[in-house]
C-alpha cells in the first residue's frame, strides 16, 4: 500500500511539471495586435516595411521568431537605432515579447521588413502578415497601407 | 495506514499545487531584451499649431560644390543651383524607413512654405548605394513625392568626399538579410542657402514646421 501514494505523488508531479516550465501555447486571444500598418513606398521600390503593436495579455514570456507575408517574396525581423551619428538597420532573429508585456515595431525601431514586393502597394490595400511566436503560437494579421505621415517621424 | 495515505495525498498534492503556482511565471528563458518596447524614446518636435521655433542660421565649415549625376543622366553642379535654396539629403532607395520618412516631412514642408516657393527650393537627395542606386532609379523613386527632387548618383569613388565634405557618413552592412547589403547612413538634412553655403543642419525627428521656417528665411518675401 505504500507505493499507491508514492505513485501518487509520481503522477502529480509528472502531470504538472512540463506545463511549468513556461512552454504552453499562448491562447490566440490573449496576443492583440494594434494598429498595424504598411507605408506605401514609391512603384520602383522593392521594399516596405510593417509596423504595429502587439501585446502579450497571457504570462507567458515569448518573442515573435519568424514572419510571413502575403506581398513579399521575404519577410524578416529588423530593428533600427541611431548609433554614432547613423541610422542603422539590422536583421535580427527574434523581437520579444514578455508576459503581461508590449512589443511595439514603430517607425526608428523594430519592424518587419517586407523583401521583393509581389505587388505595388497602393494606400487603401491590405497586407496579411502572419507572426510566428517562440512558444508555438502563430497571428495573422491584416495592416492598411497608408501614406508616411508627413507630419511624424 | 490510512493516515499515512492521507499524508502521502496531501503532500503530494500540495507539491502540485506549489509547482502549479510556479507555472506562468516567467521561465527559464526569461527575456532579457528589456521591456519589448526596443523602439528608441520619441523625440517630442517643437512643432506646434503656430509654427515651430525658428532655427538660427549660421556658417558652417562643411559643404560646397560638387558634381555627381542627376536622374536624367546629366552631370549636375551644386552651383548650377546658384539663386535657389537647396536641401540636401544623404540616403538610398531600399531604405524602408528613415528616407521615405524624411522625404514625407519635406513633402509637407514644401506644402506648408507654399507653391509660390517651390521652384525657388530644390531638394537633392543623394544615394549612397552606389552599386544599386542608378539614375532611372532614382528618378522614378523622387517622383513620388511632391518635393522638386534632384537625385544623384555616382560610383562610389564619386561619392565619398562629398560624403566627407559634408560631414556625413554611410556604411555597407551585412546582416544576412535576403534585400542583400543594407546601409546605414547620417540622417542629417543640410540647408543650403542661394550662394551654395549650409546654414542650418537639420536632424531626423525636426518637424516640417521648423524645416519650413528654416527654409523661409532666405527666401525674398513673396505674397
Amino acid at each position: 500500500m505504500r507505493t499507491l501514494p508514492a505513485l501518487l505523488c509520481a503522477v502529480l508531479i509528472v502531470v504538472f511539471a512540463p506545463a511549468c516550465q513556461g512552454q504552453g501555447k499562448i491562447p490566440p486571444d490573449q496576443i492583440v495586435v494594434q494598429d498595424a500598418w504598411v507605408p506605401e513606398v514609391p512603384p520602383v521600390g522593392t521594399a516596405s516595411a510593417a509596423f504595429m503593436k502587439i501585446e502579450n495579455h497571457s504570462s507567458i514570456n515569448t518573442a515573435i521568431v519568424s514572419v510571413e507575408s502575403d506581398v513579399a517574396r521575404v519577410s524578416e525581423l529588423h530593428e533600427m537605432a541611431e548609433a554614432d551619428g547613423m541610422m542603422t538597420m539590422r536583421k535580427v532573429q527574434r523581437i520579444a515579447l514578455p508576459a503581461h508585456g508590449v512589443a511595439s515595431l514603430e517607425p526608428g525601431g523594430y519592424h518587419v521588413m517586407l523583401i521583393d514586393l509581389k505587388r505595388k502597394l497602393k494606400v487603401g490595400d491590405q497586407v496579411r502578415i502572419k507572426l510566428v511566436f517562440q512558444d508555438g503560437s502563430e497571428k495573422t494579421v491584416v495592416a492598411p497601407v497608408r501614406k508616411y505621415d508627413e507630419g511624424a517621424q | 495506514m490510512i493516515r499515512k495515505f492521507t499524508l502521502f495525498s496531501v503532500s503530494g498534492l500540495v507539491l502540485a499545487a506549489a509547482l502549479a503556482q510556479g507555472c506562468g511565471k516567467a521561465g527559464p528563458e526569461a527575456q532579457d531584451q528589456g521591456s519589448g518596447s526596443a523602439a528608441p524614446a520619441v523625440a517630442e518636435g517643437a512643432a506646434s499649431p503656430q509654427g515651430a521655433a525658428v532655427p538660427a542660421l549660421q556658417k558652417y565649415d562643411i559643404g560646397g560644390n560638387f558634381i555627381l549625376t542627376d536622374q536624367n543622366g546629366h552631370p549636375f553642379q551644386l552651383s548650377q543651383l546658384h539663386g535657389k535654396v537647396a536641401l540636401l539629403y544623404f540616403g538610398y532607395t531600399l531604405c524602408p524607413d528613415a528616407c521615405p520618412a524624411t522625404l514625407a516631412r519635406l513633402t509637407r514642408a514644401y506644402k506648408l512654405l507654399g507653391p509660390q516657393f517651390r521652384d525657388d527650393v530644390v531638394t537633392i537627395f543623394v544615394s549612397v548605394d552606389s552599386g544599386r542606386d542608378k539614375p532611372q532609379k532614382m528618378k522614378e523613386y523622387l517622383e513620388y513625392f511632391d518635393v522638386n527632387a534632384v537625385g544623384l548618383s555616382g560610383t562610389k569613388s564619386q561619392i565619398d568626399p562629398v560624403v566627407a565634405q559634408y560631414g556625413a557618413k554611410y556604411e555597407i552592412t551585412d546582416s544576412g538579410s535576403a534585400a542583400g547589403y543594407l546601409v546605414n547612413h547620417s540622417t542629417s538634412l543640410y540647408l543650403i542657402d542661394q550662394h551654395g553655403e549650409v546654414r542650418y543642419v537639420f536632424k531626423h525627428k525636426d518637424p516640417p514646421e521648423l524645416i519650413a521656417a528654416g527654409v523661409k528665411q532666405l527666401l525674398p518675401a513673396r505674397s
